[in-house]
């Protein structure tokens, strides 16, 4: 067989993987794969943090009962994901290869992003085929749902924008897209924005691979809550993120857990963190002022502090250190 | 089929000569260890800066010199590499394998030390050369993070400085041969099923990392003290809550809202739940002072109350 009719075997097994993944087929993924001890599947998730899995017993274990368990059907991600950037390398019985995988965008529950994903193939002929024996990818989706982000260029171009980001975008008075590019209308703002923007794109530089985020602070004026957005450097791209409302949620949601709140007095330590009285608390839960005065009794039972600011304290601060 | 000896044993040398290279900080060295072509490939994901993919011998020379972190004769020489897979056949072979570090500690990188490698290897006039050199480091935690890594049976297999530092004085917690314990029988009943949960958590085809809290209360009046069994890049820890992270969020909030350092302190007294005459007393100020402070932060941070206020203060953290 000829270099090229080698390489277009193995383009097409890349693909072939893929799609009999995403259309939950198990047998058809099984085939594309080396089954012996020294296979590998070895990378990153975000949402599930680095993995290096060894051996084809355990790993088809897991993958039998995930393609034909959890995994969703989608034709969209089996057949309309591109593949590019394509680094092959052929050496007789062995290859291997570097490419990108450009998903169609990602708006899973815990998968937002813009579905890039970074792939590493090894090949081996066996048994007369070209197989996988290594399998290895880096994925940065994955934010909690509903997270509301734009993926931009450096000239804050919008090149992507999640379900989440989409729908506020639409009565955001705040924040324009002018010509395609992201821009803030208060104009101090703005000039901290595409500083923002400078920095994340001077990011990456290094030999070592660099992240991290500035915040863009607006003040709204008496009595409106200051909004804060977050310009972020990850992986080379740049992401700019609406709030960090859901977090919050989350946090105050483990909070509850730990301490044991009951639903209502889950709900009013919301409402105090979001910085209503307890009479206006009260109102908007419906019930009276003494009812929501031995909630919060309880809740100081329960948590062991003494008054609503250390309250808001211990509730945002559960968190895992590492 | 078996791999040549030989072959097998200068892959091998490679490895590690790869590495001493890089601690002893001899460039020329570490250049003489890859294939310099177009295609050239160093990728994987680490804590601190998250995922890469530098391609082409170029661009990942040119990065090198720049912001080497300094010899360490203890990483290029006591490292320690096992579990390896090579395979090779003609011209090109391929090693899967992990790293341990003599005690991992520099800034940024508290963890077990362990570190999965992967290379893919040419040969080119005779020698062995990398072409792809990937690695995950799932390690750096924060920095004096207070953590205890464990086999499912409690086993304490890694300790960091400030876990055995907080371990010296901490009343729920005891390592009796080599197992780690709650006093509390009951806590240590939690902790079992924690740790049974954490040694299954991770059995599906994609990764998965979580984390359960273990609360002890500490009876009336005094602070309840939360532990988290977390499970991460295929490793079980114990997280021993230090209160690092509401300073961490505050120092942040400061930057963020343009806080004077008194402003700051205030802020942060009233984090931690002190009266503002108790903040004016604590800080030597007058009464009147700490109200002005407290005002001057309600302006710049466009909140009225001081639970909105806390709010604010630890909610100022990246959310990606």
């Amino acid at each position: 067989m000829g270099e090229a009719e080698d390489r277009e075997e193995l383009i097409a097994l890349m693909h072939a993987s893929r799609i009999a993944i995403w259309t939950k087929n198990y047998p058809a993924w099984a085939d594309c794969f080396v089954h012996e001890p020294y296979m590998v599947r070895w990378g990153y998730l975000r949402g599930g943090g680095i993995f290096a899995r060894r051996g084809w017993e355990d790993i088809s274990h897991r993958a039998k009962s995930y393609i034909e368990g959890d995994m969703p059907y989608d034709e969209a991600y089996a057949y309309q994901t591109s593949i590019e950037n394509l680094i092959l390398r052929i050496h007789g019985d062995m290859a291997w290869a570097i490419y990108d995988q450009q998903h169609p965008g990602h708006d899973y529950p815990d998968h937002v992003g813009p579905g890039l994903t970074r792939e590493m193939r090894i090949f081996e002929r066996y048994h007369g085929r070209w197989r996988i024996a290594v399998l290895a990818f880096l994925s940065n989706d994955a934010s909690p749902s509903g997270t509301a982000m734009l993926l931009l260029d450096s000239d804050g171009k919008v090149l992507w924008t999640s379900a989440g980001a989409a729908q506020r975008m639409q009565d955001d008075d705040d924040l324009i897209i002018r010509n395609g590019r992201l821009q803030v209308r208060n104009s101090a703002c703005n000039r901290k924005l595409q500083g923002a923007l400078r920095w994340a794109a001077d990011r990456d530089k290094a030999f070592t691979s660099e992240r991290g985020s500035v915040p863009i602070v607006l003040g709204a004026g008496e009595g409106l809550p200051t909004r804060v957005w977050w310009v972020v450097a990850d992986a080379g791209a740049i992401y700019f993120l609406l709030d960090g409302q859901p977090m919050t949620d989350k946090r105050l949601d483990v909070a509850a857990a730990i301490y044991g709140l009951s639903a209502g007095q889950r709900r009013l330590a919301g409402f105090i963190a979001d910085g209503f009285t307890l009479p206006d608390a009260a109102r908007e839960m419906g019930i009276s002022a003494n009812t929501a005065r031995t909630h919060l009794q309880r809740i100081y039972d329960k948590t062991g502090v003494h008054n609503q600011p250390a309250l808001v304290r211990v509730l945002l601060s559960v968190g895992v250190d590492m | 089929m078996a791999n040549d000896p030989d072959d097998e044993a200068a892959i091998l040398a490679l490895m590690h000569a790869n590495r001493i290279a890089m601690w002893t900080a001899d460039f020329d060295a570490w250049r003489e260890c890859f294939v310099h072509a177009d295609y050239t490939t160093r990728m994987g994901w680490w804590r601190v800066g998250g995922v890469f993919v530098r391609r082409g011998w170029e661009e990942l020379s040119s990065r090198v010199m720049r912001d080497h972190p300094g010899r360490r004769d203890d990483y290029a020489f006591e490292t320690l590499i096992q579990n390896v897979t090579i395979r090779i056949v003609g011209d090109v072979a391929w090693a899967v394998y992990e790293q341990v570090y003599p005690g991992y500690d520099l800034e940024g990188h508290v963890g077990p030390s362990l570190i999965h490698e992967m290379r893919v290897f040419e040969r080119h006039g005779g020698e062995w050369k990398i072409a792809l050199l990937g690695f995950l480091d799932g390690n750096a935690g924060q920095p004096g993070a207070a953590m205890v890594r464990l086999a499912p049976d409690g086993t304490v297999l890694w300790i960091s400085p400030a876990a055995t530092e907080a371990l010296s004085d901490n009343d729920d917690l005891v390592v009796r041969g080599n197992r780690l314990r709650f006093r509390n029988s009951r806590q240590d009943a939690k902790f079992r099923a924690a740790l049974a949960w954490a040694a299954s958590l991770d059995d599906g085809l994609m990764s998965r990392h979580g984390a359960l809290p273990l609360v002890v209360e500490a009876g009336e009046g005094l602070p309840m003290t939360v532990y988290w069994v977390a499970v991460d890049a295929g490793m079980i820890f114990l997280s021993i809550g230090t209160g690092r992270i509401g300073a961490k969020r505050l120092a942040l909030a400061a930057t963020i809202y343009g806080l004077s350092p008194a402003q700051r302190q205030v802020a942060s007294l009233i984090a931690e739940g002190l009266s503002l005459t108790d903040i004016a007393e604590r800080m030597a100020i007058a009464p009147n002072t700490a109200r002005t402070h407290l005002r001057r932060i309600f302006d710049k941070t466009g909140v009225h109350t001081q639970p909105a206020l806390v709010r604010i203060l630890l909610s100022a953290v990246a959310p990606y």
